[in-house]
């Protein structure tokens, strides 16, 4: 043994070398930097299956391996490196049989004379039997998986919670704390609604019997932070055991990126909508310059003449004449108005004035608006209106607008059509099964649309049957009534004359949160 | 609207989709003491207008449905009528300017002229009217003057006019100098001038209406007569 020669401390048969033999695990002392064996026993010749003194001088890496590392001798530094004990299983090559074979392997480190040195011990696993390694391999799995589920639960860039049935917190994890940055401590044992504004409370405790049946799976809320904001949140529910009971596992994502962005896409939609509004609004210009030119010339000449007419020397006997000049002026100067009130509508950005309303007596007033025309041609306008009919939150302008146009539609149809009975039917009814929606009919026994126009045509801006005209009326009543979270359409009757339908929501059409 | 005559008064007729401005319209000319109509459409005023009623067109340029205040200038002046017309318009652009006033609209007014404005508008375009219906009616009477004449009367009354002597006359038309003598003086009574001059005026005056030889024209007509 000459290179063990110089090591007093495990010369052969000394005294480490007789504690070595005495060992009845397979031992090797090796050099803790060259991992050469310096020393074994009687063990590890039978473990390794070769004879002590070939053993010695071979590195120990060439013996042991590490299953998880491929660089065994790395690994084994490893293994031995810190101070103290370790141990982990390593594989052994039999040499005789060339197999490799499981085994725990265990260090430590010591000093002789300055030399750092490492006992490496290695063993069969502890318990060996079939049975014992079966149940060491269900633990490992058990452990594993929880492993994994703690893994995952605290990585989870969502909040997780875990909770009773009756929305107690029995575990959150770190995303959880951050959601409503306060500590885990404090959140467990929490009832999940204290973690709700309270405002939204009894929605979700709705949504949770709702859970509870699983009727839904998913749900939209807010959370309430420690410093009293409320943040908006997606909420996932699925129903798991924990520690053998009955428990819910709630994802809940931290949504308001997704609420702005759905914000931002509104408001983007809103703008586009304002722009083809105000390119439509410069074509407008000369359509409403016309409309209101027509009212102001018309009151500024009856001005005239009531003027004249009351300096004329026989004033007193034209009155009456004078009187009905006068109620003319009035009435030129109401239309005017209406007619800029209606623009100021509808320059308001689409947001119109809502108010309660009753929709038949709207229909009533663009009846008497447009009562003239209806007159001049012989034309019986009728309104059926349902009993009990809702009140509708809409823009009175606009839908007046909506009425009148459709009215007017009909009229200029009706009086270049030949017939002694011409007549519009306004109908306004409310489903008993959908009271959300009133629909308003519209019905004339006219013309109808040419052959070559389908109905759709109609509501397009710019289209026209009419040689005067700017074709925009329909396009108008087709926005202001979507405005109002209905639908407008209209169909060419069998027997002639035209249909026009609309529906308008009862709450006006806007999501509260849109405003 | 059987009125045919120069007696009859001027009517102002006001065609326009819009109820109040036709109304206004109709108000001011009433209360300043003409008589006017009101129609709706175009249409409504060719059914009823009998073409030569003396009087101005108001018309709308742009007319809810029928035809539009252009064409309603293109269907008079198809028909023959005279009648002065004035274009009202709330939003004219320049095309239809130009076109109202090539279709012969006496003027183009938009629908924010003072009412005094449209009063002078409508004054000038009766003016027009009554202006032109007072020639037609110094032309027709100027004709009828002429047409007494016989064909021998006819010839000479050009002998005069070409400033012949009556015996030259006579020589020429073979006939004695007492029947020329009497005869000329027939011409003057007829046409009712008192001196050669003022014949020989008139006759020119009917030679532009008439656009041909007056002499030849009269001619004719006597010899189809007889």
């Amino acid at each position: 043994m000459p290179t063990s020669s110089h090591l007093s401390g495990i010369a052969r048969n000394g005294l480490a070398w007789q504690l070595l033999q005495a060992m009845p695990d397979a031992s090797f002392l090796v050099d803790r930097e060259s991992l050469t064996i310096l020393a074994t026993n009687q063990a590890a010749e039978e473990l390794i299956g070769q004879r002590c003194d070939d053993l010695l001088n071979q590195s120990l890496s060439e013996i042991l391996t590490s299953p998880a590392i491929g660089d065994l001798s790395s690994d084994l530094l490893n293994v031995v490196a810190p101070l103290g004990e370790s141990s982990r299983l390593v594989l052994c090559r039999k040499a005789d049989v060339d197999q490799l074979q499981l085994l725990e392997a265990s260090s430590r480190s010591l000093e002789s004379d300055g030399q750092p040195l490492a006992l490496i011990t290695v063993r069969l696993p502890s318990s060996t039997s079939d049975e014992e390694l079966s149940v060491q391999r269900q633990e490992r799995e058990l452990s594993y998986a929880s492993e994994q589920f703690r893994y995952l639960f605290e990585q989870s860039p969502d909040a997780i919670f875990v909770e009773t049935p009756d929305g107690i917190v029995l575990d959150a994890n770190q995303a959880a704390c951050e959601l409503h940055r306060i500590s885990r401590d404090e959140l467990i044992g929490k009832n999940v609604l204290s973690l709700v504004p309270p405002e939204d409370r009894p929605v979700v405790s709705v949504r949770s019997d709702a859970l509870a049946t699983g009727a839904i799976s998913e749900f939209e809320s807010r959370s309430l932070r420690s410093d009293g904001t409320a943040i908006p949140i997606g909420v996932r529910i699925s129903t798991i055991t924990y520690n053998g009971s009955p428990a819910v596992l709630l994802h809940v994502r931290d949504i308001t990126q997704q609420k702005k962005d759905e914000i931002r896409k509104r408001e983007h939609d809103r703008q586009l909508a304002h722009v083809s509004r105000l390119t439509m609004m410069g074509q407008l210009v000369a359509g409403i310059a016309h409309e209101l030119r027509q009212p102001l010339w018309s009151l500024s000449t009856f001005a005239d003449v009531c003027v004249e007419s009351l300096s004329c020397p026989d004033a007193a006997e034209r009155l009456p004449k004078i009187r009905e000049v006068a109620d003319k002026v009035v009435s030129e100067a109401r239309r005017a108005n209406a007619i800029t009130t209606r623009m100021f509508a509808f320059a308001r950005n689409g947001v119109p004035e809502r108010t309660t309303c009753d929709i038949a007596a709207i229909a009533r007033d663009a009846m008497e608006l447009t009562a003239g025309r209806a007159r001049a041609s012989h034309i019986r306008t009728i309104l059926h209106a349902d009993r009990n009919l809702p009140l509708v939150n809409c823009d009175r302008v606009l839908i007046e607008q909506t009425f009148a146009n459709i009215l007017n539609n009909a009229y200029t149809a009706l009086a270049v059509h030949p017939s002694d009975n011409r007549e519009v039917t306004v109908e306004i009814s409310c489903d008993e099964d959908e009271r959300d929606y009133v629909t308003v009919m519209l019905r004339d026994n006219g013309p109808g649309l040419p052959k070559n126009v389908v109905a759709e045509q109609l509501f397009e801006g710019f289209f026209t049957t009419g040689q005067a005209g700017l074709g925009i009326g329909l396009a108008l009543c087709r926005s202001f009534v979507e405005d109002h979270g209905g639908v407008i359409w209209a169909e060419k009757l069998p027997a002639g004359g035209m249909e026009f339908i609309f529906t308008l929501r009862v709450d006006g059409g806007r999501h509260p949160d849109a405003d | 609207m059987q009125i045919d005559s120069l007696l009859d008064k001027q009517t102002v007729y006001v065609i326009d989709d819009d109820e109040a401005v036709r109304e206004s319209i109709a108000a001011l000319v009433d209360i300043r003491g003409l008589p006017v109509e009101t129609f709706s459409c175009a249409e409504d005023f060719l059914a009823a207008y009998s073409g030569v009623a003396p009087g101005c067109v108001i018309t709308d340029l742009r007319i809810e449905h029928g035809m539009t205040g252009l064409e309603l200038q293109v269907a008079l002046r198809e028909r023959g009528c005279e009648i002065p017309v004035i274009v009202i318009s709330a939003y004219a652009n320049v095309s239809n300017a130009v076109q109202a006033m090539h279709n012969g609209a006496i003027t183009l007014l938009e629908k924010n002229c003072s009412s005094d404005e449209l009063w002078k508008a409508i004054v000038e375009a009766l003016a027009t009217d009554s202006d032109r219906r007072s020639a037609i009616q110094h032309n027709k009477h100027l004709l009828e003057r002429f047409q007494q004449l016989k064909p021998e009367e006819l010839a000479v009354m050009l002998g005069v006019i070409d400033g012949q002597l009556n015996k030259v006359i006579a020589k020429d038309l073979s006939i004695s100098l007492r029947t020329v003598e009497s005869r000329r003086h027939n011409v003057l009574e007829k046409v009712g001038v008192s001196s050669v001059p003022e014949l020989v005026r008139l006759y020119f005056e009917l030679e532009q209406v008439l656009g041909q030889s007056p002499y030849k024209y009269l001619l004719n007509q006597a010899e189809s007569q007889e």
